[in-house]
């Protein structure tokens, strides 16, 4: 009879994405060194999270959409069944207990767009700026290595007219940085 | 609490659905005032043809991941160092004209910025009307896809004092 698992989804997505804290990461990990059925789970949620990212790459090539969930669907068929049925609980428990999320996310995204046309509108800037002119080329650009900082996370982000999508690239030592992509379809012509 | 790959899909769904919506992702750890700090803004042309990477940003690893990596050729544009400070905006001009307006919107508990981007061209729809960001102390976030002389811009802002540079 196998093992029953002692941690539950959350926290072993968590744990990937490097949510968890310092005592919360040690504890689920001593769970996982000495639970196989914890260690099992936690190997479909990295392969899941490894599908989502390569799709997320075809995406950023050219937003292509299609591309991208062929590519996830490609990976998942070539994977056993159990993590096709993680994949669809995930997306249910997604689309079912996010929808009060969705919803008052999307009424506010009205409301601010209303704001944002308002406070943006062209010819409308309430203030002076400070105008920095393009500046000289750098020697070097130089990063901050401190892998104990947090990331950086986009807060909110609004398009306008133009589609685009956030992305986050992984770096070593469980950094990542964020990425607006906005799709650009003037050719440069502004 | 967030889950990184649920903020992903909601992400797509959520720019696919409604690219003109106001997108809501994570939540702001508690604020503290915020005092000035340094800033800055580089530009990079990327271009698919191959052709050299500048050394100036050897050291921007993201640069060299996906999808990055698929250009062939990038050259720093320029570098624009800024001082913030809350609640005075500053603006970038960029190679196409554009403008780019960073402002220190506050300093977080945990030690990064909090900073709102926009992107317009006076006169113009603003291309980029909005964006927020927990910014990691001299850690640069990126804005990319603008077409620019047969390649794309790659725009890194980095808020906040970088460490030294590794030894080579």
């Amino acid at each position: 009879m196998p093992a029953q698992p002692q941690l539950d989804d959350e926290t072993l997505q968590r744990l990937l994405d490097g949510d968890l804290n310092a005592r919360e990461a040690k504890q689920a990990r001593d769970v996982l060194s000495r639970s196989t059925a914890d260690a099992a789970r936690y190997r479909q949620f990295e392969r899941l999270h490894q599908l989502v990212q390569r799709g997320a790459d075809d995406m950023v090539g050219e937003l292509d959409a299609d591309a991208m969930f062929r590519n996830i669907e490609t990976g998942i068929a070539k994977n056993r069944p159990g993590l096709f049925e993680q994949l669809g609980a995930w997306l249910s428990e997604f689309i079912e207990h996010r929808a009060q999320v969705w919803m008052p996310m999307a009424g506010a995204g009205v409301v601010a767009a209303a704001v944002l046309l308002t406070v943006y509108a062209p010819g409308s800037t309430g203030e002076e700026l400070a105008v920095v002119p393009g500046g000289n080329v750098p020697a070097a650009v130089v990063p901050n290595s401190d892998a104990a900082t947090p990331n950086s996370e986009v807060v909110q982000v609004d398009f306008g007219t133009n589609s685009g999508t956030v992305f986050e690239i992984a770096l070593a030592g469980g950094k990542s940085t964020p990425v607006v992509w906005i799709n650009d379809d003037s050719g440069g012509q502004l | 609490m967030k889950r990184a790959l649920s903020k992903f899909g909601l992400l797509i769904v959520l720019s696919a659905v409604c690219g003109t919506s106001t997108v809501a992702v994570a939540q702001a750890p508690a604020a503290a005032p915020a005092s000035a700090t340094k800033g800055e803004v580089f530009v990079v042309l990327a271009k698919a043809e191959p052709g050299t990477i500048d050394p100036a940003l050897r050291s921007v690893t993201a640069l060299r991941e996906p999808p990055f990596n698929s250009y062939q050729s990038m050259q720093v544009l320029t570098r624009s160092e800024v001082s913030l400070q809350p609640g005075q905006p500053v603006a970038v001009t960029l190679p196409n004209g554009r403008k780019l307006q960073l402002e220190l919107l506050e300093r977080l508990s945990d030690g990064r910025f909090k900073v709102r981007v926009s992107i317009n061209l006076p006169g113009k729809r603003d291309y980029l009307p909005l964006l927020e960001v927990m910014a990691s102390a001299g850690e640069p976030f990126f804005v990319a896809g603008q077409k620019h002389e047969g390649g794309t811009l790659v725009i890194g802002v980095v808020v906040g004092t970088r460490a030294p540079a590794a030894t080579p």
